[in-house]
């Protein structure tokens, strides 16, 4: 049996065994660190490390090059050091025409993610292995820093802007001749957008040089939030049990190494931007490297608010006010009326049966609005929706316990829109064995049994 | 005086190693032992007669007036440098490391950088030279 959290929902990954390791001698200082290398050191084959490791080898050969550590295998380990620099000095050059181009409009730039790293803090072009450049403009900016990345030979990797807003509503994709990935964003989560959704975020960034060229970075609470609600994605909504990117983890403890965290404003914009469970989360990973980088009481005061800020398409709303929590949403009814929500299609995600939402969004240009207003609802949508907003108030009413079924059905059946009454039956099972993180079928029975054990157990002792 | 020429050029020293990456050219050169340390001198501001005069004082065995003025044209040619007139030298000039100065500066361009990280980092490179040198 998988390891279990004590809360859970879609939670089926934590950082374990060789990862762990690696993450503990990149993250932890001195001694531990050191000790946690060895012992990787003495368990790996090389040959077989998987993505997520290759990717946090320049860290840790960074790391392990300072203590004047001498395994054998710091060659192999100086080697993809190299590669990850050549490959991320590549990238660099190819977006900084268009970062250039930005500036001389008078666009600000604000860096995110594994870019954000380097630039916040000055290093080393390898010691960060990057996929793409991910830049957030604002949302006024956006059209035009479109046309800059489209005359400066990129292009969107989805054919179709109507494509694109059903699969990245937050964000534009793009690439050019040579593979170079430039990912522009409008919102800076996939799960808060809207008019004005990142403005405390511009105003707390701060300035920066990169390659010449004036940019902003994020300030450290906002940093942090962002990498763990980024981070998170794939684990809570595709969950995917071995990610193949760690290295946020890597940047979220360098930045709280770094300097002093303001644990409350990050736990409060979590609360307006409704993701704190994702940050939760995150943080609770962290917590599992180094138990030392995150307050014990920070995890506490963060809301379990999943089913609304689980990243799940359909909890994607075209708030074009102010942002409200799960709860105030729910008690004025907004959830319901007032927001134009366009059934979109179905995703691509492993999510399966899932729709997105796509409302009046972020305003882009005029083209967004035709789009919204061609997809009126249909009498069905109507009644998913009227269904959906029942659903969503007797999961918020409730309490997630683990053994809680009438609550696990209503959020099997929230999340399964389309399946008649039997074939919903029929997955519950599944949902059931992988909310619980049971291997197989025939594990259910029994893990229900040791947890009713369990809380049998705890009521006798009370 | 010379300059890098950034920022279509950017470099890294890993140990006593020198990476330089061509981002627009999609070029990578690879450097060590003198070349790296004269590198080094160079974009720090320091110029060839100052070069030369520290690589003879650090016991240099080949001809250092010769080797860096060549190494120097294959920079500028390479458009990894580029003349700064008006540059100054730092101050004086730190002395160079004893051990490692045998070579003559020397660097190895790689055509196509696309094509290098095409190569298997761990499995198709050579142990101890490590990526993009191929077994």
């Amino acid at each position: 049996m998988i390891e279990i959290p004590d809360y859970r929902q879609g939670m089926l990954y934590f950082p374990a065994g060789l990862h762990k390791l690696v993450l503990t001698a990149v993250v932890c200082p001195g001694e531990k660190g050191l000790r946690a290398f060895e012992e990787w050191a003495a368990k790996v084959d090389y040959d077989l490390i998987d993505y997520a490791t290759q990717t946090m080898m320049p860290a840790l050969y960074q790391k392990m090059s300072a203590l004047s550590c001498d395994s054998p295998l710091m060659p192999r380990m100086k080697s993809l050091n190299s590669y990850f620099f050549a490959k991320n000095a590549l990238l660099v050059s190819g977006v900084t025409p268009v970062m250039r181009a930005l500036s001389a409009e008078g666009i600000d730039m604000l860096f995110m993610k594994g870019i954000a790293a380097l630039a916040r803090f000055n290093l080393s072009l390898g010691l960060r292995p990057m996929s793409d450049a991910d830049i957030l403009v604002r949302n006024r900016d956006a059209a035009r820093a479109m046309e800059i990345a489209v005359a400066g030979g990129f292009r969107s990797k989805r054919p179709t802007e109507e494509i694109r807003l059903l699969e990245s509503p937050h964000s534009c994709d793009f690439f050019n001749e040579r593979n170079i990935g430039l990912d522009l964003h409008f919102c800076s989560l996939f799960e808060h957008t809207g008019r004005g959704c990142d403005e405390d975020a511009w105003r707390r960034a701060e300035r920066r040089v990169f390659q010449g060229v004036p940019v902003f970075v994020m300030g450290a609470e906002d940093h942090v939030l962002n990498l763990c609600v980024n981070g998170v994605r794939d684990m809570l909504v595709f969950h995917q049990k071995n990610p193949h990117n760690l290295l946020w983890i890597i940047d979220a403890a360098r930045e709280i190494q770094s300097g002093k965290i303001d644990w409350q404003l990050m736990a409060e914009t979590a609360e307006e931007k409704m993701v704190s469970y994702n940050l939760l989360y995150g943080l609770k990973i962290i917590r599992k490297i180094d138990p030392g980088l995150v307050p014990e009481g920070v995890c506490r005061t963060l809301t379990d608010n999943i089913l609304f800020s689980e990243c799940h398409p359909a909890h994607y709303s075209g708030d074009r006010g102010e942002q409200k929590s799960a709860g105030a949403r729910i008690s004025d009814g907004l959830t319901l009326a007032g927001e134009t929500r366009a059934l979109a299609g179905e995703t691509r995600t492993l999510a399966g049966e899932t729709h997105v939402l796509a409302g009046e969004t972020h305003a882009l240009v005029g083209r967004l609005f035709a789009l919204a207003d061609k997809q009126a609802l249909s009498p069905r949508d109507k009644k998913l929706q009227r269904r959906n907003a029942v659903l969503e108030q007797k999961i918020a009413l409730h309490r997630p316990g683990l053994l809680n079924l009438k609550y696990k059905w209503w959020v099997h059946t929230y999340r399964s829109p389309h399946l008649c009454a039997l074939m919903r039956a029929v997955g519950f099972l599944r949902f059931l064995r992988n909310s619980w993180g049971v291997v197989s079928y025939a594990q259910v029975p029994g893990y229900v049994l040791s947890r009713l054990k369990e809380k049998i157990t705890k009521r006798e002792g009370r | 005086m010379y300059e890098v020429n950034a920022p279509d050029i950017i470099f890294e020293y890993m140990d006593c190693n020198l990476i330089v990456i061509d981002g627009v050219e999609g070029l990578y050169y690879a450097s060590g032992g003198t070349g790296a340390e004269v590198f080094r001198a160079l974009e720090a501001g320091y110029g060839e007669d100052e070069i030369c005069a520290a690589l003879k004082n650090a016991g240099a065995g080949f001809d250092a007036d010769r080797a860096v003025r060549q190494f120097i044209r294959q920079l500028v040619d390479y458009r990894i440098l580029r003349e700064a007139p008006g540059r100054k030298a730092p101050g004086d000039f730190p002395p160079f490391p004893a051990d490692g100065m045998d070579q003559p500066p020397a660097i190895t361009r790689f055509d196509d950088l696309q094509e290098l990280l095409l190569i298997d980092p761990i499995h198709q490179v050579d142990v101890g030279e490590g990526w993009p040198f191929v077994k």
